[in-house]
């Protein structure tokens, strides 16, 4: 039974997001706006939006002060932008059932329409986000001009308004060093790479987000089809270092972080991420065996400080959620060999 | 590793930041981090660079939004649409420095019948505020109130300018 996009193990891809800005016409941005006007704009849009089934389903309206608690996790488990979980009182929601589409009312922009699929696969992300701007587009006037297409709160999104990202596990890339030239690389052609987890050139755990930078004088068809090209590239010299890497030291490495995970006590978030990463790699390559239904990625998901309390309906200290995070883990892996 | 901040608990929370090949990096507690931002540190204002400095002369402001060029170049951000369309001599150069481009080709949205319905309904009921505060304009100027007669004036203009 799959519910999230998490759910199924992708080798190397991860995920593919689409993100759509979208804001009302002759209406100021939510930076400009009071209270009442934020609340009339969530309100209009969610009922446009929530009064249909989509072929996901259909789309709830979540009003984030009724849901504060679960702010911190939402964010984790990428749903939601980290400014909009730092600045979200009056503001809503919608979410559908598994997830996957999540539309941010009043973030930077009125709406964010934010699409996700598993693995490598932007187009059906593009879908299912395009088939929500239309419903929007076709009953909201929206900020538009013929010159400048969308028009956003940031000058960086106008023109399509569009964000294509895949999220790419790349641990041989980064151990042999090759990220900060592949990085050099996209930028020349207006992508960017950077690191899932923590900010900066590297990231924790060999998860990295690629994603296009321009957005006007471009069509959305071309600029995922770009995307889409490059990513296969990495991908595949991902896939070329994994075979001809010295197997017993990747081997040894992998082995040890299953081990520690299998006995270890106290686990913190960091050395959760870095030896899943390494567990993962070791599933992908079939070094390890993973015979239970949790994929790997989603144990990291599900053992972020903040999804780790909500699942267990409890407050922790650090200390605490530690030796919770490795009574978890411990649990979980136990069918993986 | 301790909190670099406080010193006192262990530090859980790990940030670097690369702005322009300079490093930094930094090893909070939970608590010294929730205070410094939860998610993460303020960015400075990067996107000052793209558009100038701040000078003084820049004192035109959006009659949509009220957003002035100063604010715009501040927070990187415009305040509405037509920010677009009255900064546009300003803003264009930074716009093609960011994307190469100055004219869109992607999708245009349908303008549908169902918008096409609330244009109007929304514009008539513009049409009848005006009527409402032309009346009220007129009632202030014959009873000598000149004060209200220009707050009604401006609050005439500002429906008018949303149009």
């Amino acid at each position: 039974m799959q519910k999230y996009w998490y759910d199924n193990e992708n080798r190397i891809a991860v995920s593919s997001r689409i993100r759509l800005a979208r804001n009302l016409d002759k209406t100021a941005f939510p930076n400009k706006l009071n209270k009442e006007d934020t609340a009339a704009i969530c309100k209009k849009t969610g009922d446009v939006l929530t009064a249909r089934e989509y072929s996901f389903g259909k789309l709830h309206y979540i009003d984030m002060d009724e849901f504060s608690q679960n702010v911190p996790s939402l964010f984790e488990r990428h749903i939601i932008s980290p400014e909009f979980a730092n600045n979200y009182h009056g503001k809503g929601l919608l979410l559908s059932d598994d997830e996957s589409i999540s539309i941010m009312l009043c973030e930077e922009d009125h709406i964010r329409i934010q699409s996700i699929s598993p693995g490598d696969d932007l187009q059906s992300a593009y879908k299912k986000a395009k088939e929500v701007d239309d419903v929007l587009c076709n009953n909201i006037r929206v900020a538009f001009s013929d010159e400048l297409g969308f028009l956003t709160a940031c000058p960086s999104n106008l023109g399509t308004g569009l964000r294509a990202s895949v999220m790419l596990h790349l641990p041989l890339s980064e151990s042999q060093g090759r990220i900060p030239a592949l990085s050099a690389e996209l930028s020349k052609i207006g992508l960017t790479i950077r690191g899932t987890y923590g900010e900066g050139s590297k990231g924790f755990g060999s998860f990295y987000q690629v994603s296009n930078q321009i957005t006007l004088g471009i069509t959305e068809e071309n600029a995922i089809k770009n995307l889409n090209g490059i990513v296969k590239q990495i991908i595949i010299s991902e896939e070329n270092l994994r075979k001809e890497a010295y197997k017993p030291v990747l081997e040894d490495k992998i082995f040890r972080a299953l081990g520690t995970l299998k006995y270890a006590r106290r686990v913190n978030s960091a050395e959760m991420i870095k030896l899943l990463s390494l567990i993962k790699l070791g599933t992908d390559m079939g070094i390890i065996k993973n015979k239970s239904k949790n994929s790997i990625y989603s144990l990291i998901i599900n053992t972020q400080p903040n999804t780790l309390m909500l699942n267990a309906k409890n407050n922790y200290t650090p200390g605490e959620r530690d030796i919770l995070r490795g009574d978890i883990l411990r649990e979980k892996l136990k069918e993986v060999e | 590793m301790l909190c670099e901040k406080c010193g006192k608990y262990p530090a859980t929370t790990h940030y670097k930041q690369v702005i322009n090949g300079q490093e930094s990096e930094m090893h909070l507690c939970s608590r010294c981090a929730g205070e410094e931002g939860v998610y993460g540190f303020e960015m400075p204002d990067l996107f000052s660079a793209v558009f100038g400095t701040p000078i003084a002369e820049n004192v035109k402001i959006c009659p949509t939004c009220k957003t002035s060029f100063d604010e715009i170049i501040k927070s990187g951000r415009v305040g509405c649409g037509d920010c677009y369309k009255y900064f546009e001599k300003e803003l264009m150069q930074s716009i093609f420095g960011m994307h190469g481009h100055t004219k869109h080709i992607g999708a245009t949205p349908k303008i549908t019948e169902d918008i096409k319905k609330t244009d109007n309904a929304e514009n008539n009921q513009d049409n009848a505020k005006i009527t409402n505060l032309k009346k009220d304009l007129e009632k202030a100027i014959k009873e000598e109130r000149y004060e209200d007669a220009a707050k009604i004036r401006d609050k005439i203009r500002d429906v008018e300018t949303q149009e």
